[in-house]
């Protein structure tokens, strides 16, 4: 059994991922485009920032905590003050399982939180759910 | 002996020069052969990266292992792929780290490993045992178990872990007395492994132990029992908090303790001569304490103990019925400078 | 007479000569052997190993002194580092910029009524700040005190049992602090643990993060950067495994506070401060038989600017070798102390004689062979031979260091970059080394006859 699902054919969902282990991108890469989703890479917080200067808002966000140049909550600080991004999902998958960090991401604006190690197929389910919600009216046309 | 001549300082100078142009010839060329290696180690190594990381991936994805299965892995390149897989492992879990354990089986590990295991070489070792754990080994369980009594506190720890990833029920019966013997073993590390190993496993063991032990190590278990958050914890704590005479025993309870049915003996520690006992008598106090316990702690904030006043301080701010109002009526009653200061601060943090 | 003169000097220069050097192979043995044994134990730190929740918190004490420019990126930078959680404390020594506006306006401070404890006598502190966007963020405004007090005020704010103090204008790396408080988790003797310190010149930096180590084209950073290698990896890695380590750079430690505090703090009225604590944290220890460990870890996780001009490097050359004599005669009771062990024993008397006594006995003899030979005492080749074994011995421990650092970290991937730091181990024995045996002296000049200055208002920076 494969993981892949490919639906919706006629639409690929655009995710940002932001990761700074080679190791973990390497494999969370590979996992996103296996399922059909374009990948935009940011391998630390400057490389976001030039990625969501360009304006366009992706489908997604993937999202590290601990980050070079500028960490995750101040990244999602920056996404929800942007009326364009405002409304992206934003996924945390970061390696602190400490409450508070927890609470300070969903306060910030996460959508929703995993921790590291993570589940690949809780990933990929946990991230169909966040397209879900955002694009249920047009994945049914 | 200082009758001595020019030449003779010569001869020696001559031989010294000569030792150390030597050792120059023998370092440089030292040097270059290291920086060569690295040159060859780094394209090997992205060879590797290349070939085995969508092989990893893939494994993990779909459950498929392609023909890589039948590949030998050459000898000088093992480490390097050991690296990469034990790098997978520590990032995912569940059914998908079984599809790369299963692989890892298919290619052969098992046997590599155990050869490794046996060296006497400490990195090789340590490989060996990090990546057992990591693919369960249930085969090598005596083998791993024998390096838990390794005089390399390194060695013995990750044999530990292992044991524990590989099946942590069975781990705990065999580490956990081994935990009061070693105590070279730094509890931070100690803590971990326990923690990996999940409380229903280790809490009620443990909770047995820290009864009878000696009192100069219950300090240090009560706090393994905070980190990895046992329920037995309370009823422990009151249990020991009843009859220690050991202060630091006493305080580590305090701070722990999640029983409001200690407030009694919080009341009583409040006057204890040590400071770090009456700081974390005040904390558990704010914790638990109702009005009554409102006085005692005013009293504590004029302690002599910055850290005592300080607690205090916070334990009334966390006391649910005080609002800022409640606090700044107290702060106006007190006369004593200390307690008023430190009472102003806390007030403005939890503005 | 005069010619027996001049050859029993040459033989005391000649012995003393390789003495030191032998002394220094010694080291170097030591040092090769902690590398292989760190690398080993390494590999498992590099895999996950300990409880992000066990690392303690640590409060960082960031002094500045007129740093308007710079202080804004530096606590952005260390906002950034890897570590579950830390304070930092930043203390504005009094400066005539506008440090301390600069300040309220990036990070948003309000004033704070902090109830601290005064542990260590300080200058007047004005008011204490809180950062309103980043609450961990403290900031200290005090009276000037130079760089000592400065420490010493952050110290009595901090509030947590580790202290870190680092230099406000050096770069370190994310996982600096995790590597340097590690120590104090495996072994709890430990009381002090302090990192290596690299030079960034040459090297490409962005918003606060090394992007590409590599070399400075400019000569006089690159024989630094050797001489760093040499200090770093076997000058303090050699004695670590002694407990012996009499050098803790105050660009990057941390300190168990209490410890600290017990010691008496920072010495205001000394120039070398950071090495005077260091030892006398040794003597009162060793005095009250306290178990305890100062260690050393060698990855490089601290990046500071080297001096690229004479006489900036001049300046820091003498203010280092006051601060050496000032702390070896403020702790002089550990010397050849028995009860001291191998810092009494071995390091102790190792700096007094080859550190501190060195630029004297290495001048005073070139002086003399220099005499001798233009008096025709001195045969030239045998002057010539004399400097060309001096210069071997020398190239020796600079290769060395090469090659310690070739086993463990090659920061340098470059081919090309480690061609240059060859040429400069070569060629820092022509002239360099020289000078800084010119510079040393004049350090010690200063500190013999000025000792009984009272040293007010200091600058810190130098460079």
């Amino acid at each position: 059994m494969s993981l892949s699902n490919q639906k919706e054919q006629s639409y690929h969902p655009v995710i940002v991922r932001v990761d700074d282990d080679e190791h973990v991108s390497y494999l969370l890469d590979f996992l996103l485009e296996r399922n059909g989703y374009i990948v935009i890479k940011a391998n630390d917080g400057q490389e976001f920032i030039d990625i969501f200067n360009t304006g366009l808002a992706p489908d997604l966000v993937l999202l590290d905590v601990m980050l070079p140049y500028m960490d995750g909550f101040e990244l999602i600080k920056i996404i929800r003050s942007n009326p364009l991004w405002d409304d992206t999902p934003i996924l945390v998958l970061s390696g602190c399982e400490n409450e508070k960090d927890i609470v300070r991401g969903l306060n910030e604006g996460a959508n929703d939180y995993m921790t590291k190690p993570f589940q690949p197929l809780e990933l990929i389910a946990r991230i169909k759910r966040l397209l879900g919600s955002h694009y249920g009216t047009d994945q049914s046309v | 002996m200082f009758d001595t001549n020019i030449s003779e300082i010569t001869g020696f100078a001559i031989q010294a020069g000569k030792l150390a142009f030597g050792l120059v010839i023998l370092l440089t060329i030292q040097v270059c052969i290291y920086r060569v290696k690295l040159i060859f180690l780094n394209k090997r190594k992205h060879y590797l990266k290349l070939k085995w990381r969508p092989f990893i991936s893939n494994t993990i994805c779909s459950g498929e292992t392609l023909d890589i299965v039948n590949t030998h892995i050459h000898k000088r390149d093992f480490y390097y792929v050991l690296e990469e897989i034990n790098y997978v492992f520590s990032a995912i879990r569940g059914k998908e780290s079984d599809r790369l354990r299963e692989a890892c089986l298919a290619l052969g590990f098992h046997d590599r490993l155990f050869k490794l295991l046996r060296s006497n070489n400490i990195r090789k070792k340590l490989y060996a045992l990090i990546s057992l754990g990591n693919i369960h080994a249930h085969q090598s369980w005596d083998e791993i178990e024998n390096n838990l009594y390794h005089k390399q506190i390194i060695i013995s720890l990750t044999a530990a872990r292992s044991l524990v990833q590989i099946d942590a029920e069975k781990a705990i019966t065999t580490i956990l007395p081994i935990v009061l013997t070693r105590d070279d073993w730094p509890w931070a590390n100690v803590a971990h492994i326990l923690k990996m190993a999940g409380p229903d496993r280790v809490c009620k063991p443990l909770s047995e132990m820290i009864q009878t032990m000696p009192v100069s190590m219950q300090a240090t278990f009560l706090r393994l029992f905070e980190i990895i958050r046992c329920e037995e914890l309370s009823p422990i704590t009151k249990l020991i908090l009843d009859d220690t005479t050991d202060d630091k025993v006493a305080s580590v309870c305090l701070h722990i303790t999640q029983d409001p049915g200690i407030l009694p003996q919080a009341r009583k520690y409040a006057n204890h001569e040590r400071w770090h006992v009456r700081m974390h008598a005040a904390t558990a106090l704010g914790r638990f304490g109702g009005e009554p316990e409102i006085e005692i702690l005013t009293l504590l904030l004029k302690d002599r103990e910055w850290w005592v006043r300080y607690r205090s301080a916070q334990a009334l701010a966390s006391m649910p019925f005080l609002n800022i109002q409640n606090l700044e009526v107290i702060r106006d009653s007190i006369n004593d400078k200390f307690a008023k200061d430190i009472l102003n601060q806390v007030i403005t943090e939890k503005r | 007479m005069l010619v027996n003169l001049f050859e029993y000097t040459q033989w005391v220069f000649l012995l003393y000569f390789i003495g030191l050097n032998c002394s220094y192979m010694l080291l170097n043995v030591a040092a090769i052997y902690s590398v292989s044994k760190y690398m080993d134990d390494k590999t498992l730190t590099t895999i996950p190993g300990i409880d992000s929740d066990i690392m303690p918190p640590v409060s960082l004490i960031v002094p500045a002194y007129n740093e308007q420019n710079t202080i804004t990126q530096s606590i952005y930078a260390l906002l950034q580092l890897e570590y579950p959680e830390y304070e930092i404390v930043v203390i504005n020594d009094g400066s005539s910029d506008e440090t301390l506006a600069t300040l309220k306006k990036d990070f948003k401070l309000v004033a704070f009524p902090e109830a601290y404890r005064k542990r260590l006598d300080t200058q007047k502190i004005e008011r204490i700040y809180v950062s309103k966007n980043y609450p961990t963020i403290r900031v200290i405004d005090k009276h000037n005190g130079g760089k000592s007090d400065a420490l010493n005020a952050g110290i009595n704010i901090s509030r947590f049992p580790l202290v870190c103090i680092v230099d406000a204008d050096s770069i370190l790396q994310r996982e600096s602090l995790k590597r340097v408080v590690q120590p104090f988790l495996f072994d709890s003797r430990t009381v002090v643990s302090g990192g290596t310190v690299r030079i960034i010149n040459g090297s490409t930096v962005e918003r606060g993060h090394i992007v590409e180590v590599s070399t400075p084209n400019k000569i006089i950073p690159l024989i630094q950067i050797v001489e760093y290698l040499r200090a770093f990896l076997f000058g303090r890695l050699g004695w670590s495994p002694l407990n012996a380590l009499l050098i803790v750079s105050g660009a990057f430690g941390v300190f168990h506070k209490e410890t600290l505090i017990s010691v008496g703090g920072y010495k205001t009225n000394t120039i070398g401060e950071d090495m005077e604590l260091i030892v006398r944290i040794h003597r009162k220890l060793r005095k009250a038989k306290k178990d305890y460990r100062i260690t050393f870890v060698p990855d490089p996780v601290c990046w500071t600017e080297a001096p690229e001009d004479l006489s900036s490097l001049a300046n820091q050359r003498i203010r280092w070798q006051r601060g050496l004599c000032e702390s070896l005669f403020l702790n002089m009771s550990l010397f050849m102390n028995p009860r001291a062990g191998a810092v009494g024993m071995l390091a102790f008397p190792f700096m007094l004689f080859f550190e501190w006594a060195g630029p004297i006995i290495e001048i005073f003899g070139f002086i003399i062979i220099i005499i001798g030979y233009s008096m025709g005492m001195i045969d030239t080749n045998v002057f010539l031979l004399l400097l060309f074994v001096a210069t071997l011995f020398g190239m020796m421990l600079s290769i060395t260091a090469l090659l310690l650092e070739e086993m463990s970290f090659h920061m340098y991937q470059k081919p090309s970059d480690l061609l240059r730091l060859f040429i400069a181990a070569i060629i820092e024995n022509f002239g360099y080394r020289q000078l800084n045996s010119v510079f040393r002296i004049i350090g010690f000049y200063q500190w013999f006859f000025n000792t009984k200055r009272s040293w007010g208002a200091m600058k810190r920076k130098g460079a």
